[in-house]
């Protein structure tokens, strides 16, 4: 097969490639959201690691397929792994706030995920928003939580990389998202994928260029269908998370502040005691370093590390990789079985 | 030989079109950036808000006398079904509580009558 048979062959296959193919079984379900676990080949680690995925993707990022998937890696390295997956919401998850997805899933997520694994304590590890909302919960949570993983997870919102001007304005009071956000209720898929692309990349061809360099590899170009299905695979939002994030993070950034409330209880980055490792990207644009960094100024952990990956913002999730500095830092804290 | 040549081309290609993609991308962003554009798209944003509203009312208006459910109805509907879920889910997790404490129970009686026998 030359290039162009395959470059054409990529872009012109109209079904869905395979993905999510790591073993699981459900564990536990509310409305969407299924908590999934993948057993380990051969269990080595006592801690079980519990996934948290961002609200705009899909998290089968996580399980591309065999050979691309983090999840994958890691059951083969004897981790138990638990994936929460939010699902898809519907009109009825509208009013669904950033409490309700702290208390109601995530929080409940990891008693679930603990009473399963009969683990005494547990891995958060978190990606983009979803770190945001691990370390939120990390905050109020009464579980054992061992180790704390943030990938390309803001907390400080004092700095943007993209359309300051626009976030000075909400911040002035200049511009009101509310009233469409209200008249939206849920903000559909095709919108949310149009609003990300806006601020991080309007033209965008160059995973075509991608593709074309390696058009004759058949391994390469199914890595590349599965990477684009997910790209373009956003779900809907619902307002009220987009109206509380906007307000109570992008606007007056309370969780750096530690000002943040979540049902009733103020969600202060210092109440953090677990094992640190706070994750950026040289080449992120959405989630840049000093949006994640500041967090190991206001946590109490003694143990906290900062790691500066070489590549994007969905490097760790998508190169399907344990790659060593994760692997390296959680198999000494998570009670190896001797 | 061609192949290295038609290689060289591709990696010209990728490497001026990623340059240009990025160029691009950051004229648009600055444009965008500009607090009148901003302000104006807000503008945009509060009559596109308000007439979708309208449009809401006028459906939940007529969806009385044509009677035909709209869209909060089936959302009033499921989120008792949410509801209804959630109550559920609190039992199994005190069923599963009460469960563990049973075979807790067991073991200790267990482990009791195991050293009330050694004695």
């Amino acid at each position: 097969m030359n290039k162009w048979t395959g470059f054409l062959k990529a872009i012109t296959t109209t079904e869905d490639p395979m993905v999510g193919m790591t073993p699981r079984n459900p564990v536990w379900k509310k409305n969407k959201a299924t908590l999934w676990h993948y057993p380990p080949k051969e269990k080595k680690y006592n801690i079980p690691i519990f996934m948290i995925y961002s609200l705009i993707n899909q998290p089968f990022i996580l399980d591309l397929g065999p050979k691309y998937s983090l999840i994958e890696a890691l059951t083969n390295s004897g981790y138990d792994v638990y994936l929460l997956d939010f699902g898809i919401p519907s009109y009825e998850d509208k009013d669904l706030t950033m409490d309700d997805y702290i208390l109601r899933y995530i929080k409940k997520g990891v008693q679930r995920a603990l009473l399963h694994s009969k683990a005494e304590e547990i891995s958060l590890l978190g990606f983009c928003m979803g770190g945001t909302f691990a370390a939120i919960y990390a905050s109020i949570a009464e579980e054992p939580i061992k180790n704390l993983i943030l990938s390309v997870a803001p907390v400080d919102f004092s700095t943007f990389s993209v359309l300051e001007n626009g976030i000075d304005l909400l911040r002035e009071g200049e511009i009101h998202l509310e009233p469409l956000l209200d008249a939206w209720g849920l903000i559909p898929a095709r919108s949310m994928k149009s609003g990300i692309r806006l601020v991080s990349a309007p033209i965008y061809y160059s995973h075509y260029l991608s593709l074309l360099s390696h058009a004759d590899d058949e391994e390469k170009n199914l890595k590349w269908r599965r990477y684009n299905h997910w790209a373009k695979s956003h779900i809907p939002f619902p307002a009220a998370t987009l109206k509380q994030m906007m307000n109570d993070l992008g606007k007056d950034n309370k969780l750096i502040k530690g000002q943040l409330i979540i049902g009733n209880k103020q969600a202060k980055l210092d109440n953090i005691h677990a094992n640190l490792l706070a994750v950026g990207a040289t080449y992120d644009r959405l989630v840049p370093k000093e949006q994640i960094l500041p967090i190991t100024d206001h946590v109490s952990s003694i143990d906290k590390t900062f790691h500066m990956l070489k590549g994007g913002h969905g490097s760790l999730a998508k190169d399907g990789k344990a790659p060593s500095y994760l692997t390296n830092w959680l198999s000494i804290r998570s009670n190896p079985i001797l | 030989m061609m192949t290295n040549h038609t290689e060289g081309i591709l990696n010209v290609v990728k490497n001026l079109g990623t340059k240009v993609e990025y160029e691009l991308n950051e004229s648009i962003l600055g444009l965008m950036n500009q607090p009148r554009v901003l302000r104006s798209v807000n503008n945009q944003s509060q009559i596109f808000a308000s007439t979708i509203k309208r449009l809401q009312q006028t459906v939940e208006s007529l969806s009385i006398p044509f009677n035909f459910p709209t869209k909060n109805d089936v959302t009033n509907t499921t989120k008792r079904f949410i509801q209804a879920e959630e109550k559920l889910d609190l039992l199994e997790e005190r069923v599963i509580h009460l469960n563990h404490s049973i075979d807790d129970l067991k073991d200790t009686i267990t482990a009791s009558s195991y050293r009330t026998g050694e004695n």
